[in-house]
């Protein structure tokens, strides 16, 4: 626990050392490198500050390693209970049959440097008038500096009738939330394209995490019907709550035009607020009143929010569409930083911005926060921002996708500018098979 | 978003990650045969680097024709040049690297012909 109190100034005094320090690469078994492979870092600032993680997903992991190479002296604090980490990006290719479970799921434990000290608790309560936060077993856990990385709470309870349980019976799926889920959801699938029937894909209004996963779900359920000849067999059903189906305007476009070629029906404005499971129906919100749809299977995408620790918390966004959202956290969208409390920032699915809610957004904005951090402890003015930078994979088939990368503006933004963010490649395919999971655990040990 | 070349190889580095023991065990037998090619002053003679050329263009056919498969898709999946590009230039690594672990093993393993 530290020592710091409420009246203590909120940036911790910086001790003006400052030294080389190396960071190491290491087992790059590679015949140019049997050993490992170094390089200088930047001058890294001492100080004594108490920095506190709350979340280890990610973000939280990814901040933990970057601070700790980023500073020297600093006490890092990350909590979560989680001992297992989930590479979420692969629970579509879970869901859908393409990869196993064990490939999503790794051990925090083998990227959370040896220097932070990990307190297996999960916080509860949020007080940023004292710069204190309280776990679940009552401990008080005072910092000098916050980073919220909680992620989100995907919200069952918002669709009348689902249940986490429900999943993977009475033709249920929900690719969300964990790797047992999108299991349930391909065994789901399983039985749906052997027997046919009406296929109903949703996706919750609002802020979700990736929300490219509810129509590479339905791309990739259709796309294997057709390969296993059984489409004729089925009628699929995209049911969107808005009149679009994707925020980049392009690739909305794309999918206005993609769907109905491969007979995707689509519902337009259609929210899922009801499930009957016995009976296999589903209703919908819709300007019309309520719409009720019957199905065999159905693909639940439930309305996300910060989880209720934070959503109720003074971090939280007060008023504005991002409280009325999701209650997600308040931050300055470029900085990430709150700001009504300085010393607390933000990075990941918790936050409230108008998009970003990715794992290659996480890989953007942390680097903004930690480094905007590191500039307040030091008392220089913060430079680092976002740009709202988020990255989708956007899979339309088994063997084939498109790589769509865009900012706040919404402008295509590609890494890769011979990759086309317009037309489907077999290149971002392999890139979401083989090379994603690389790049997120290189991200996860702070090395992108 | 820019990816600086240590960022490349780090990326690299987790994707061989899960193959480091093998990597190690291939390694390990390349350089016993390169030191005993060495030795044997045989390193890279005509014979080897026929053999290994062979195995490289083998390689280099498998891989351009296992290539989508092994990433789940089929060639009908591959819709554009970059794509080509991507198969065809991943292959011809393969085949200049098989070419090349091949050579030591293959110089100590094929009779060094005499003139």
């Amino acid at each position: 626990m530290s020592d710091n109190n409420a009246d203590r100034p909120k940036t911790a005094p910086l001790q003006n050392q400052s030294r080389r320090r190396f960071l190491q690469v290491s087992g790059l078994g590679l015949a140019a490198s049997a050993g490992a492979i170094q390089w200088v870092s930047a001058q890294t600032p001492n100080t004594n500050a108490h920095i506190v993680i709350v979340g280890a997903g990610a973000a939280g992991v990814s901040a933990a390693t970057r601070l700790s190479h980023a500073l020297s002296g600093a006490r890092i604090t990350l909590i979560d209970k989680r001992r297992e980490h989930i590479y979420q990006p692969g629970l579509t290719l879970v869901a859908t049959g393409v990869w196993k479970e064990s490939k999503v799921i790794d051990a925090n434990s083998r990227y959370i440097p040896d220097s932070v000290r990990w307190v297996h608790d999960n916080v509860v309560e949020f007080e940023p008038d004292a710069n204190r936060v309280i776990t679940e077993s009552g401990e008080a856990i005072n910092y000098d500096y916050l980073l919220v990385t909680t992620g989100l709470k995907v919200d069952y309870d918002a669709v009348e009738g689902m249940h986490p349980d429900l999943i993977g019976q009475h033709g249920i799926g929900c690719v969300y939330d964990n790797p047992d889920h999108a299991t349930r959801t391909s065994k789901a699938i399983d039985a749906f394209v052997a027997t046919g029937g009406t296929a109903l894909f949703t996706r919750g209004p609002g802020g979700i995490k990736c929300a490219g996963a509810p129509l590479k779900m339905t791309m990739l359920t259709e796309d294997r019907m057709r390969r296993e000849g059984r489409r004729a067999s089925a009628e699929i059903v995209y049911n969107s709550p808005s009149e679009g189906l994707f925020s980049q305007p392009d690739m909305d476009v794309f999918l206005k035009q993609n769907f109905p070629e491969r007979d995707i029906f689509i519902n337009w404005n259609h929210r899922l607020v009801g499930i009957e499971p016995e009976l296999k129906r589903a209703s919908f919100a819709t300007p019309n009143g309520t719409q009720r749809l019957d199905y065999d299977f159905i693909h639940v995408v439930p309305p996300m929010r910060a989880p209720d620790a934070l959503g109720n918390s003074p971090l939280a966004w007060q008023e504005g569409p991002f409280a009325d959202d999701g209650n997600w956290m308040e931050v300055d969208q470029y900085t990430m930083q709150h700001p009504r409390y300085p010393n607390v920032f933000g990075s990941g699915d918790c936050v409230g911005t108008p998009i970003g809610k990715t794992a290659a957004s996480v890989k953007a904005q942390v680097p903004v926060a930690t480094a905007n951090m590191v500039s307040l402890i030091k008392g220089e003015s913060m430079t680092a921002r976002y740009d709202g930078y988020t990255s989708c994979p956007l899979i339309t088939g088994l063997g084939k996708g498109i790589l769509v990368e865009f900012d706040y503006a919404l402008n295509m933004v590609p890494s890769f500018p011979f990759i086309s963010p317009y037309r489907e490649h077999w290149v971002p395919w392999v890139m979401k098979d083989r090379m994603l999971l690389p790049a997120y655990n290189a991200m996860l040990r702070g090395r992108i | 978003m820019a990816f600086s070349p240590l960022g490349i190889i780090a990326v690299l580095l987790e994707l061989v990650r899960p193959f480091l023991p093998l990597i190690v065990i291939i390694l390990a037998a390349v350089t016993v045969c390169l030191i005993a090619a060495l030795r044997k002053h045989s390193l890279g003679h005509s014979k080897a680097l026929r053999f290994s050329l062979l195995g490289g263009a083998t390689a280099t056919v498998a891989a351009v024709l296992l290539g989508p498969t092994i990433t789940q898709a089929t060639f009908a999946d591959l819709t554009g040049i970059l794509d080509w590009l991507s198969l065809i230039g991943g292959a011809i690594g393969v085949g200049v690297l098989a070419t090349l672990l091949l050579i030591p093993p293959f110089s100590v393993l094929t009779p060094k012909q005499r003139n």
